[in-house]
């Protein structure tokens, strides 16, 4: 593939140059490069492309004499435009017969592989092909007459013997399996009829032990060697063990992620309505701002507001906090709030000349008359 | 030759001596006694799940001999001798082909008949989900399908599995009591093969213990292929029409493998021979202009 690559490049290059040789010297020199091309033809591909190129080179060297001599270089280009085209089509073909070849080689080694792989498959079935062949050759035999005979031959209960059943311990299932070709690959339904069927079996033979009065289950202290060892049994049991855990870790594990699953439900509802929380009280809060700013010579109004955003805001006091507080005061500068002032020292408000008269130091002179005794009052009543 | 005409000569015999016992069985119809034996054996070459189902059956079959593997799978009509000798009437022979299938002979020895069967679906006792237990040598029940007595073949058939897997009470390895149940049901015209243990619950209540079954094991599945006349020999008196060999199946899914490949490689050529034709450039008009 390499060499041939090369060989094109030198081939175009050649063409090149005998275009340019035959543009500059024009008509005399077409047969030189003729038998020049001839020399270098190689294979047949080759000849036509150098016919080709010929066939292009007297149509321009035609033209160029009908036309000016400066006209030349414009043609010049042309051709060389025209011969690339011509090569680019060449490429292409060359390689289509090179994806041929391949195709075919391709091809051969396919065919090859697949005799290879009869053959393996020959080696494979050699063994058992005549066999298969002649089955495949004859048909099904049912030869009932001989099928009959045979029975007859090895029957046990032949007509003169009557067996006793316990002998052979054989019962026939008389009811339909109810499993047909459809339903067969339904397990469950497949396995359930054998079990109908072992077990009606079973209860038909258990039956016919009690009938003769023979023992049919095994007590539970008979003990013996059994079909499958303890070790079997253990290993059996423990892996029944471990199947029941591992659904119960499964179902635990996914009540798990339920649990989870609404958790997080709630969760995210909590954190929802603490934002609505939020987004309600700020716009509360706006509002307000809104408000104080609108009515800022309203005093009442802001005071109100303001009250009932510091009552909101601080815990609310109890009745006897309240009453105390009325009573004894609350807040305030404590130092100096007894001493007297100017003013509380003018403050005659609080006195009178009555009380005064009332209680002066004295003693008893303006008390009350004590109620008279019983006889004065009856006395006085008559 | 030799050897040969010295078998005709034991078959003889044994022929005399069966017939006698016949009469004698004529002649005292009570005192009838299910004498069966079996000899167990294998083919080599075969594998440990079928080597697994062999001595399941060694286990579940008290009245069983085994032997060892057979070296031939051409001269099977070894096996009779092999049965005398071992003073067996009847015969269960494995035979392992390829390292992947099983068939399996049960044969009357000497006399015949024997049929051939493909085993599949085998479930060997030492799985881990069958959970029944027996007694090693108790006696089973042996349940078959109704569809056993339709067809003379099947007829024949099912004797065939009682003379087998039907415990004779003379039999030295047995164990009282019956704890299990071997059942036969044919189904999609396959002999399918399960066995149970008897489980029985005393409630108290009721006068009668409440019963479950729970498998034991193993499970396959038979095909009949053919019934030969003769014991390992003889003309074949009945072929299985529905039997399609594993051989011919595993055939059938390698041409389809290379049915793909060969598709594959068509539409790899075709999309060659589209490409080719799509690159063919229509002549340029260019290449007229400057004539």
């Amino acid at each position: 593939m390499a060499k041939r690559g090369k060989g094109k490049k030198n081939t175009t290059q050649q063409k090149k140059n005998n275009v340019e040789e035959v543009v500059e010297e024009q008509v005399p020199e077409l047969e030189i490069t003729e038998e020049k091309q001839k020399n270098n033809k190689k294979s047949n591909k080759n000849m036509k492309n150098s016919k080709k190129d010929i066939k292009i080179t007297e149509e321009s060297n035609n033209e160029s004499d009908n036309d000016s001599s400066d006209d030349a270089d414009i043609d010049n280009f042309i051709s060389e435009q025209t011969i690339n085209e011509d090569n680019n089509i060449e490429n292409e073909e060359e390689e289509e017969e090179e994806n041929e070849e391949e195709e075919e080689e391709e091809e051969e080694e396919n065919q090859e592989t697949l005799n290879e792989l009869e053959e393996e498959a020959d080696e494979d079935n050699e063994e058992d092909n005549e066999e298969d062949n002649e089955e495949e050759e004859r048909p099904a035999i049912n030869n009932i007459p001989a099928l009959n005979k045979r029975y007859n031959d090895i029957r046990l209960d032949t007509p003169g013997v009557k067996i006793p059943w316990i002998e052979l311990q054989a019962i026939t299932y008389n009811k339909d399996l109810g499993v047909d070709d459809k339903t067969v690959h339904d397990d469950l339904k497949r396995e359930l009829a054998f079990y109908e069927q072992g077990l009606s079996a079973a209860l038909e033979g258990r039956k016919k032990y009690k009938a003769l009065n023979k023992p049919f289950s095994r007590p539970d202290d008979y003990f013996a060697e059994m079909v499958k060892t303890d070790e079997q049994m253990s290993k059996i049991r423990q892996n029944m063990i471990e199947e029941s855990e591992s659904i119960k870790n499964a179902e635990a594990a996914k009540r798990q992620r339920d649990l989870k699953k609404y958790g997080k439900k709630v969760q995210t509802e909590k954190i929802l309505e603490k934002n609505r929380n939020k987004k309600m009280e700020m716009e509360k809060i706006n509002r307000l701002k809104r408000k104080r700013s609108d009515n800022n010579d309203d005093d009442f109004d802001v005071s109100l507001d303001f009250d009932d955003n510091k009552n909101k805001n601080k815990p609310q006091k109890s009745k006897k906090r309240l009453a105390k507080d009325k009573k004894f005061g609350f807040g305030g500068r404590k130092r100096g709030s007894k001493q007297n002032t100017a003013e509380s020292t003018a403050d005659m408000s609080g006195f009178s000349h009555k009380k005064m008269k009332e209680s002066s130091f004295g003693g008893n002179k303006n008390k009350k008359a004590k109620r008279p005794g019983k006889s004065k009052r009856m006395a006085a009543r008559r | 030759m030799a050897k040969l005409s010295s078998n005709d000569d034991n078959e003889m015999e044994v022929d005399e001596i069966q017939t006698k016992t016949e009469e004698k069985k004529n002649n005292q119809p009570k005192e009838f006694k299910n004498r069966q034996r079996v000899m167990l054996l294998c083919s080599r070459g075969i594998t440990a799940r079928h080597r697994h189902l062999m001595s399941d059956l060694q286990a579940l079959l008290p009245h069983a001999k085994k032997d060892s593997k057979l070296d031939s799978k051409s001269k099977l009509y070894i096996l009779n001798e092999l049965a005398d000798i071992n003073n067996c009437n009847n015969c269960i022979y494995f035979e392992g082909r390829k390292h992947t299938d099983l068939y399996m002979w049960i044969s009357k020895t000497p006399n015949g008949p024997s049929i051939k069967f493909h085993v599949t679906n085998i479930h060997t006792m030492s799985e881990l989900h069958l959970t029944g237990n027996c007694l090693k040598g108790s006696r089973p029940i042996v349940s078959f399908d109704k569809t056993f007595d339709t067809t003379p073949h099947y007829k024949l058939i099912k004797e065939v599995l009682l003379h087998n897997f039907s415990t004779p009470t003379t039999s030295r390895r047995i164990k009282p009591f019956v704890d299990h149940v071997i059942t036969f049901s044919i189904v999609d015209g396959r002999i399918w093969f399960r066995n149970y243990q008897i489980v029985e619950k005393n409630d108290g209540t009721k006068k009668e213990k409440e019963m479950s079954l729970v498998e034991i094991g193993p499970r396959f599945v038979l095909q009949v292929m053919r019934i030969f006349d003769g014991s390992f020999c003889g003309s074949t008196i009945f072929k299985n029409g529905d039997f399609v060999s594993p051989n011919t199946i595993r055939r059938f899914q390698k041409q389809e493998m290379s049915m793909k490949y060969k598709s594959r490689i068509n539409r790899n050529l075709e999309h060659a021979k589209h490409l080719q034709e799509a690159n063919n450039l229509p002549s340029d008009p260019l290449d007229e202009v400057f004539q």
